[in-house]
């Protein structure tokens, strides 16, 4: 039988049995409900949760009747009922016990409406607390590594002047060597990069494994030590150092068992012979990658200082602080300006805390979502609130009778709030089973697009966060109506005068502010979804600009070792393509550097023939560069709206030509006709040669759905060494097939077998998946926040309903006698609705400006929707409205049908 | 349960008199359920609700009910610790304690079953039960 331990959340139970009895049992107890859950979840799921919620029940029932057992023991010998003071516990707290069994009995009387409450705060509780485990996991959480908070990511920025636009770019190696060299407020600067290898272990078929290049010194500066083997030496991260590698935790549980021979061994990394010196701790991450090996870089020849590719992060140094090395570095930033104007114009260094680089671009998102569940919490606690208040004016001579006995006024609000308080409870357990069950919903989604999801858990945080928003909800839900149910004299409620119409004037206002109140809060939420929504629809209704369908992709790098000029990589991609074009079902195939949404593009500086180039200081021209063979812009169906597409017949040796896109036309031809003009690449010696334009290409959205064509020129593939010095080893092929994507698929994959059997292809995926990614993580937030906008639309109408529906029920006498007395039901209703709209406009009118105010927090969301979008506000506002209206309407004609003499005969 | 009978036994046990086994019957029949699947050898806690189960197919022990009987149980003397059990862990939570019958709990079962199978044979000889004549 397997020995899980206790669950915390067991031990917390046990929390209730009296010391003594945990004392002696409480060990034993664990072990047992370990295997009663090792068997039920044996059972299933629905079995697990059938157990927490017996054991819930029981393990409560059983303290509460052990307590009562040892409280009766001292009482006996002064005779029955005497109960001595213990000094120790404060007056107020005394005979709290009582209390709870009072509130127990009274509300097991009642099951249908404990059921209700602890229901609905369930669903409020469970959804904040859901989210909150998100926002602590992935934004609150320490990072894995010694002192993260010390642990800083250096940064380039590009302001507009620059040429560029970017908020956050890598580094250059003589910019990353000059930062290391001068900084002294921050230590062990340490550059890595991104990369991803082809791993071959032993005789298995190669594959293609997310990698990270690191400077041998980067381990340090994250203060991580190695579960087995050690880190990279200083001589590995230089020209001709050794090739080595060290594996992440997973990766070496799962390719070599976790064996502790491991470190040692050889792999084949991109066809070269590589030895395991390390394997990383458990639980460590960094740059996504499974393994990592030394980033080279040497000081002699670093590169071009603007040739930007490297990331880099350092540790403050002892005693510095982010602001004095932000410091530092902006005096350093000064004299790069003046040493290297043609570089450092527009374009500097910062640096930001390393988890802002991880978590920065979710936390609005995150935030955004812990507000709705706010506002869906809020609006359960008015729901109930005003439930508990309805209910305690039923209640109002039970009070009284209380009171006459000799209760105390605090004594009897205490009995109320108890009876909140173990509602609440119970509410705030079942919410804490929802998170949890909520919680494997999310992470069994792959495309969620968080990151850091993995440390997200129901913990002791989360339980502590569950535990004090229960106990707020309490107090919301309950204050109100222990002040009100109680302030009424001790007589009332035992004779009629309670049931005088002005004795609830004070609830009655109350009440009224409930109803405004629930309007603001609803409004606001489903507001806020309903501009997510309208965002969503949208995105999906964008034209893209090219044609996805029926479309394969899949990448390929061709490794130096096997293919070492550029004339070979440049043959083996030809005769693929030719390859891949005659396979059954393929109607095109093509390979390029720049697959719309998928590939990340360069941008390469260019000069116009005929126009001054841009000095220094002054904008660079620049736009995204795309490398592609024949029949690219027609597989994807990306139109040449003028000239001629990219032919086979451009070879290497032809002509040089380009194609650029309507962007680039606009950009830099002012209305000018770009065919026939000439462009090159930009170098220092001006040796590469022009390149004429021969077409103009339509624009399409390249990085994501949400932003428009950028500037872009496309040169044939086998040109780029001619004519940019440059030909690409890593490839992404597109084949758009007739209809079945899985033959396309296993066609693709014998053809590259055939022609290298050492070749690994990756993320073979149809289009419309990779374009579905783009858009996972919007969709994740608009579909909760569309949950919970539900979830509060339905709670707030039902609550406005409710609240509404009461207060003019309770009017059923005063609406029959305006009748005997000669009112028109025309008239009578007209009362009602007035009466009962007032608070519903005051609400809708705080709601609409609060949610005018709050939309600002989800405006960064929004794509092509306004924050204000009248529309939504209008509708939203409607729909409220309608719903009140009907809660108006629907009692009062039901009392007006009660005939007059019924409703006088009620009193 | 009766509550007098229940002070009254727990005086006896408490004070060192020899208690007289009839001073418990009746049984509640949870109890009497617990001390006939101890009478086949003592058991740990868990074992000891599924046994339970087994031989009632209606019954069902919820943990805090079962550990309250077992404490109860052995307060009133009728079962008591036999022995514990180290798991596969050593930390302290992994043991489990075992259960036995005492001998004042045999004989309690034992009167128990003595006192049903007289209620028994009445329900016989008054025709509210069918079957052979016990012997």
């Amino acid at each position: 039988m397997s020995r899980v331990p206790a669950p915390i959340g067991f031990r917390l139970l046990l929390r209730l049995l009296p010391r003594e009895f945990r004392r002696r049992y409480a060990a034993d107890m664990a072990a047992t409900f370990a295997d009663r859950r090792a068997e039920a979840r044996a059972a299933g799921h629905g079995a697990s949760l059938r157990l927490w919620g017996r054991t819930l029940l029981d393990v409560t029932r059983t303290a509460a009747a052990e307590r009562r057992r040892s409280s009766l023991r001292p009482a006996r010998p002064g005779g029955f009922g005497a109960r001595p003071r213990s000094s120790a516990v404060p007056g107020f707290v005394h005979g709290v016990g009582d209390d709870v069994r009072v509130a127990f009995r009274v509300l097991r009387r009642q099951p249908g409406y404990a059921a209700f409450v602890v229901f609905t705060l369930a669903v409020g509780l469970g959804a904040t607390t859901a989210v909150f485990s998100v926002v602590d996991g992935v934004l609150l959480r320490p990072l894995p590594f010694a002192d993260p908070d010390r642990v800083v990511g250096v940064w380039g920025r590009f302001l507009p002047e620059s040429g560029f636009d970017f908020a956050r770019f890598s580094l250059s190696g003589p910019e990353y060597l000059d930062y290391r060299a001068t900084a002294t407020q921050v230590e062990g600067v340490a550059a890595w990069a991104r990369s991803t290898v082809t791993l071959a272990v032993g005789e298995a078929d190669p594959e293609r494994v997310p990698a990270a290049s690191i400077a041998p010194a980067l381990l340090d500066t994250l203060g991580v030590s190695l579960a087995n083997g050690r880190s990279f030496r200083p001589d590995e991260g230089a020209p001709g150092g050794a090739r080595v590698v060290i594996l992440g935790h997973a990766f070496w549980r799962d390719h070599f068992g976790g064996a502790a021979d491991t470190v040692g061994r050889t792999v084949l990394i991109n066809g070269r012979s590589t030895t395991i010196v390390g394997i990383a701790p458990a639980g460590f991450e960094f740059a996504n990658a499974d393994l990592w090996l030394p980033l080279v870089i040497d000081p002699a020849n670093p590169g071009g200082r603007a040739a930007h590719g490297i990331f880099a992060i350092g540790r403050l140094a002892p005693g510095a602080t982010l602001e004095s090395a932000s410091a530092e570095m902006s005096v350093l930033m000064d004299g790069w300006k003046r040493a290297y104007p043609e570089v450092h114009t527009g374009h500097f260094l910062y640096l930001s805390p390393i988890l802002d680089d991880l978590v920065g671009n979710v936390r609005p998102m995150l935030l955004a979502l812990l507000g709705a569940t706010g506002l869906v919490l809020l609006i359960v606690c008015a729901n109930v609130s005003s439930l508990v208040l309805a209910r305690g004016e039923l209640r109002l001579p039970e009070m009284a009778i209380r009171r006459a006995l000799g209760a105390g006024r605090a004594r009897v609000m205490r009995l109320v709030l108890v009876e909140c308080l173990l509602l609440s409870t119970a509410g705030g357990v079942i919410a804490v089973g929802l998170a949890a069950v909520g919680l494997r919903a999310v992470r069994a989604l792959d495309q969620v697009g968080l990151p850091r999801l993995e440390s997200v858990a129901i913990d002791w945080r989360v339980l502590a966060f569950a535990f004090a928003a229960t106990l707020v909800a309490a107090l919301a839900v309950g204050l109100v109506p222990a002040v009100r149910g109680t302030a009424a004299q001790a007589t009332a409620g035992t004779g009629a005068g309670d049931r005088a119409p002005t004795a609830g004037r004070a609830r009655l206002r109350f009440r009224r502010g409930l109803v405004a109140g629930e309007v603001a809060l609803t409004l606001v939420l489903v507001i806020g979804a309903g501009l997510m929504l309208r965002s969503l629809q949208q995105l999906r209704h964008v034209d893209p600009g090219f044609d996805a369908h029926d479309v394969l992709l899949a990448s390929l790098s061709l490794p130096a070792a096997t293919y070492d000029t550029d004339a070979r990589v440049r043959a083996f991609y030809r005769d693929l393509v030719a390859r891949l074009d005659a396979l059954p079902g393929v109607v095109r195939a093509s390979a390029s550097t720049a697959v719309p949404l998928y590939s990340g593009t360069g941008l390469w500086d260019f000069e116009l023939d005929g126009e001054p180039a841009p000095g220094p200081g002054q904008p660079a021209w620049n736009a995204a560069t795309g490398f592609v063979l024949p029949g690219f812009l027609e597989t994807m169906r990306i139109p040449v709206v003028r000239g001629r597409s990219i032919e086979a017949a451009d070879t290497a040796t032809a002509e040089p030509v380009v194609l650029v896109n309507e962007a680039l036309v606009r950009k830099f031809f002012h209305g000018r006709d770009p065919i026939g003009r000439r462009l090159r690449i930009e170098t220092n010696d001006g040796s590469l040669p022009w390149m004429t334009i021969v077409g103009i290409v339509g624009d399409y959205r390249d990085q994501a759905v949400q932003t428009p064509a950028q500037p872009m020129y496309f040169i044939p593939y086998v040109q780029g060494e001619r004519s940019a010095a440059f030909t690409s080893r890593y490839l992404t092929i597109v084949i758009r097939g007739t209809g079945d994507a899985a033959a396309t698929a296993s066609g693709l994959r014998q053809v590259v077998r055939d022609a290298d059997r050492g070749l690994a292809l990756y993320s073979v995926a149809s289009f419309p998946e990779t374009r579905r990614e783009s858009l996972a993580r919007d969709r994740f937030a608009t579909s909760l926040f569309a949950t919970f906008a539900a979830i509060g639309l339905v709670l707030g109408a039902t609550g406005i309903y409710g609240v509404i529906a009461y207060t003019v029920a309770r009017r059923t006498r005063e609406i029959g006698i305006r009748r005997a007395l000669g009112a028109s039901s025309r008239a009578v209703l007209a009362l009602v609705l007035r009466q009962g709209l007032v608070p519903v406009a005051a609400g809708t009118l705080a709601g609409l400006a609060a949610a005018w105010y709050a939309s600002r927090a989800i405006a960064a969301q929004l794509f092509n929707v306004s924050p204000t979008d009248a529309a939504t506000y209008a509708g939203v506002a409607g729909m409220v409205l309608i719903v009140s209206v009907v809660a108006c309407l629907v009692p009062a004609r039901r009392a007006l049908r009660i005939a007059a003499s019924m409703a006088l005969r009620e009193s | 349960m009766n509550r007098g009978k229940y002070l009254y036994a727990t005086y006896k046990s408490m004070t060192d008199i020899k208690p007289d086994p009839r001073d418990f019957l009746p049984l509640p029949p949870h109890d009497f359920q617990v001390l006939l699947s101890l009478a086949a050898g003592p058991a740990h806690a868990y074992g000891l609700s599924k046994a339970v189960e087994a031989q009632s197919d209606a019954v069902r022990l919820e943990i805090g009910s079962l550990y309250r009987m077992l404490a109860r149980l052995t307060t009133l003397g009728l079962i008591a610790e036999t022995g514990t059990e180290a798991g596969a862990g050593d930390g302290h939570e992994r043991q489990r304690r075992y259960y036995g019958l005492t001998t004042l709990g045999r004989r309690v079962a034992e009167a128990e079953s003595a006192r049903l199978r007289a209620v028994l044979d009445l329900a016989r000889r008054r025709r509210l039960l069918p079957g052979r004549r016990s012997s």
